[in-house]
């Protein structure tokens, strides 16, 4: 998966820490997500969109998508 | 967690216990494992020396039972760098990939080890096997997180 983790989490002026703490998982976890190496579970992927304000789908692209228009 | 709350390497009880709080009840249940185990010992080894063997036994049982003790009694959230959700941490699908790769290998080797014992009539001692087996699974659960680590 593709993703605007780290961008948007940069815009806030978070560390990877401080996001692993709000999101109650470890600093790893941001690191490989952010990475593309670890695709978040949906109540991860939820709280994730959640805490940046956005959908799902604005964080998350999976690499060989096309969408429907 | 509650706000506020210290954190520390060994934690605290539910209830807030700390030091010979938390520490006390884990001896005492130490004590009660290494006894069991030294007791079980003494009455089924076929040592000429059991007692000696329960005591040995119980003295090495004991330091695991107190780790058994401090298990069952702390709070996770009051120790130091603990997550609040390990389950959606990424390390939990390291372990789950090192447990499978590990079990699948553990079909392979006893596998492997059946048919070579039936072909070549070798007899071993079954204790040995499962030694032998525990540490092979052991380390391959081992390596297989590493590397899983690694290239995360």
């Amino acid at each position: 998966m593709n993703n605007s983790l780290a961008e948007r989490r940069t815009q806030r002026g978070w560390s990877q820490a401080r996001l692993a703490e709000i999101l109650g998982v470890s600093r790893q976890t941001i690191i490989s997500i952010e990475k593309g190496r670890f695709d978040p579970a949906l109540p991860l992927a939820f709280r994730l969109a959640h805490t940046f304000d956005c959908s799902i789908e604005d964080l998350f692209t999976p690499e060989d998508w096309h969408p429907r228009d | 967690m509650e706000s506020g709350t210290t954190r520390s390497a060994w934690g605290a009880t539910k209830a807030g216990r700390r030091g010979l709080g938390l520490w006390g009840p884990a001896v005492a249940i130490g004590v009660v494992a290494a006894g069991v185990v030294a007791g079980l010992t003494f009455a089924f080894s076929p040592s000429e020396t059991p007692g000696l063997l329960a005591v040995v036994t119980g003295v090495t049982a004991l330091p695991v039972g107190v780790a058994l003790g401090w298990a069952i009694q702390v709070d996770r959230t009051s120790m130091t760098g603990a997550v609040e959700r390990p389950e959606e941490s990424v390390e939990s699908r390291w372990l789950e990939q090192a447990a499978f790769g590990a079990l699948f290998d553990g079909f392979a080797m006893i596998g492997l080890g059946a048919g070579a014992i039936a072909i070549t009539g070798v007899e071993v001692a079954a204790d040995v096997v499962l030694v032998v087996l525990w540490v092979l699974l052991s380390v391959d659960f081992g390596v297989r997180y590493l590397v899983v680590r690694r290239t995360a």
